[in-house]
Parts: structure tokens; C-alpha cells; sequence
């Protein structure tokens, strides 16, 4: 029976069992560093994106001071879209905390609310393994991309594979926005790992 | 006049002691450690060999790349050369991560004379509670180009 629950406990934290792409997105609500509860539902009939974020990863860093993150929020927000930072680091692990997203977020100029998700149910649940790492929802709230910012992994657009710098949130996005199904619905998360509790 | 000199004296040596020291072929931290080697006798080659340390691991997965700056009289393809793992050791104990790799750095010398290979190596190593992106700066002479045939 021990056996049975820890191979359950496994498969339950396995980003294999997460949601698929193309599948309708896992409803949440988190509280912002306010402590004000923030769902998704908040945001029926909108595009959504979700950020996983952590304040200590030197890779969100990079993206958010030299990176993609400096201009893409900004953007697609005055666009219409609706953009949350999601921190699933479990306590005691790094990045974890108010304080510490708090001033991260006022040092990036981040003027969109960075959800704690302490327990990692929710990071799980999207499949989210790396920071930064990116995950879109369309109109109909089904989840249609998830992987890179980009194809630079150092953070920074610096590396870009192939030799070319592919956005890939304003790539799907730019498909919703004309009607079309996302070309590229997933592609390899980098960074560093979501820092999750055991 | 005298106080004028020894001010000046003063503010010399406080820039001298806050001056970056110069780069060299050996660098390190308490996570890594990077020596810049001249490669085998007439190839022109540079071994960087990495070594991660203290519980972490060299994140393969990171774009690693030489950026030559002004200093280098040695040509190189590319303002960021990418690098890949030549050789890699596994982590004792742990056969999935790599905690040592030579990476080598191709590059073109002037026809006479010793060259200089300089600029800044980034690279990536990670432990199971953080990563760290490292952006370290080096400098090697390597010696005259041996004339083939």
C-alpha cells in the first residue's frame, strides 16, 4: 500500500500528468502580493498569459532586464491581453516570499500582478518546469502554447537557435489575434527549474 | 602645489586598488572554475576546460559562448562564438550531470608573431536550488603558428 502512495505522489507531481495544450486550462485562484485572491475565471472570454516567475532565477533576470520580458507585457497588455507572473517556489525554497517578489517586481517594472503558488498545484497542474516559462490561454479558455519566451536560452536574445530570434508568446499570440490556431503550440521550457516543494 | 600632487597620488591609487584586476587564462569562483589552455601543438585551438563545484553542475542546456574583445589580437569567426563540449566528465556520484568540460575555442592567428585570445566566456552551472549565469573574462598568449608540411 506505501509502495502504491509514493508511486501515486510521483505521478501526481510528474509534468507528464500535466494539462495537455489544446485542453481546456486548469481554473486556479492565487492570491497577488497584496494578498487580494486573483482566478482565472476573473478573466473569461479574454486572452491570458501566464509567466512563472521567480525572482532569484538569474535567466529571469536576463529577460526581464535584457531580454524579451523588457517590452512583450507591456505590449500585449495595451493590446488587450491579460498577463500574470506566476511564482510556484514552495517556502524556503528560493524565490519564495512577498518581499522578495515585490521588489523584483517593482525593479523590472512589472505593472501586472505576480500570483503566489506556494503549494505548486498550479505550476503542476500547467506543466510549468523552468522560469521563466510561458503559457498562453486563448478566448475560449483552452490552454495553446507552452514552452520558451524565445528561442535564446540564455535569457538575454542573445543566442538565438537557428540564428534568428523567434518570440514565441507574440508569435501565438499574433495567430489569435488573426484568427488562426497557434502555429507553434509547445516548445522547450528553459531557464531554472520551478523551485516546487517535495 | 605639494597638496595638489599628493591629492592626485592619492586619487591614482585609490583608482589603481578599484581597477578590475587583468583577465588570465585561470579564473574561478566557489561554484566554478575556468583555465584557458593552448590547445594541441599547431592547432589552433583553445581548450577551455570548466569545472563545476561545491554541489553544482554544468547546465548544458545554456547557449555557451566567447565573446573576444578589444584586447584579443587573435580573429575569430563571430562577435559570440558558440561553444559546445568537447569532452565532459560526469559528476562523481551523479552519471546524469556533468560537473567538468573542455570546450574548444577555434581561432584564426596573424600570419607572424604570438596572439593574443581575450574576451569574456559565459557559461551556466546550476545545483539543485539555484543556477547561476556567469559572464568571466580571459586572457591567453598563445605562441606562433607552426608552419605545416
Amino acid at each position: 500500500m506505501r509502495t502504491s502512495f509514493a508511486v501515486l505522489a510521483l505521478a501526481l507531481a510528474s509534468p507528464a500528468l500535466a494539462v495537455d495544450v489544446g485542453a481546456k486550462a486548469p481554473a486556479f485562484t492565487l492570491t497577488d502580493l497584496a494578498g487580494k485572491p486573483v482566478s482565472l475565471s476573473d478573466f473569461r472570454g479574454r486572452v491570458v498569459v501566464l509567466e512563472w516567475f521567480n525572482p532569484g532565477c538569474p535567466y529571469v533576470r536576463a529577460a526581464h532586464t535584457r531580454g524579451t520580458l523588457v517590452d512583450d507585457p507591456a505590449r500585449h497588455v495595451r493590446g488587450g491581453v491579460v498577463w500574470l507572473a506566476v511564482n510556484s517556489a514552495a517556502p524556503g525554497k528560493q524565490g519564495f516570499g512577498a518581499e522578495a517578489n515585490r521588489a523584483a517586481a517593482e525593479s523590472f517594472r512589472m505593472e501586472y500582478p505576480v500570483l503566489l503558488d506556494p503549494t505548486g498545484e498550479v505550476g503542476r497542474a500547467y506543466g510549468a518546469t523552468n522560469t521563466p516559462g510561458m503559457m498562453v490561454i486563448d478566448v475560449e479558455g483552452r490552454l495553446v502554447y507552452r514552452g520558451a519566451i524565445d528561442n535564446s536560452p540564455d535569457g538575454e536574445r542573445q543566442a538565438p537557435q537557428g540564428g534568428t530570434l523567434v518570440d514565441y508568446v507574440s508569435a501565438a499570440l499574433e495567430d489569435l489575434a488573426a484568427g488562426r490556431s497557434v502555429r507553434t503550440p509547445e516548445t522547450k521550457q528553459y531557464g531554472c527549474s520551478v523551485k516546487y516543494g517535495s | 602645489m605639494r597638496v595638489r600632487a599628493a591629492t592626485a597620488g592619492l586619487l591614482l591609487a585609490l583608482g589603481a586598488a578599484r581597477a578590475d584586476p587583468p583577465a588570465g587564462p585561470r579564473a574561478e569562483g566557489p561554484e566554478w572554475a575556468v583555465e584557458a589552455r593552448p590547445g594541441a601543438s599547431g592547432s589552433p585551438l583553445v581548450d577551455l576546460r570548466l569545472e563545476a563545484r561545491a554541489g553544482f553542475h554544468i547546465n548544458l542546456e545554456y547557449p555557451m559562448a566567447f565573446l573576444p574583445s578589444r584586447e584579443a589580437t587573435a580573429r575569430f569567426s563571430a562577435a559570440r562564438v558558440p561553444l559546445r563540449p568537447a569532452r565532459t566528465t560526469p559528476c562523481p556520484g551523479d552519471g546524469k550531470e556533468v560537473c567538468s568540460a573542455t570546450l574548444e575555442l577555434p581561432y584564426g592567428q596573424p600570419p607572424a608573431g604570438a596572439a593574443r585570445v581575450a574576451g569574456t566566456l559565459a557559461f551556466s552551472v546550476c545545483s539543485a536550488d539555484r543556477c547561476l549565469i556567469q559572464k568571466v573574462p580571459l586572457s591567453l598568449a598563445v605562441g606562433p603558428a607552426v608552419p605545416r608540411g
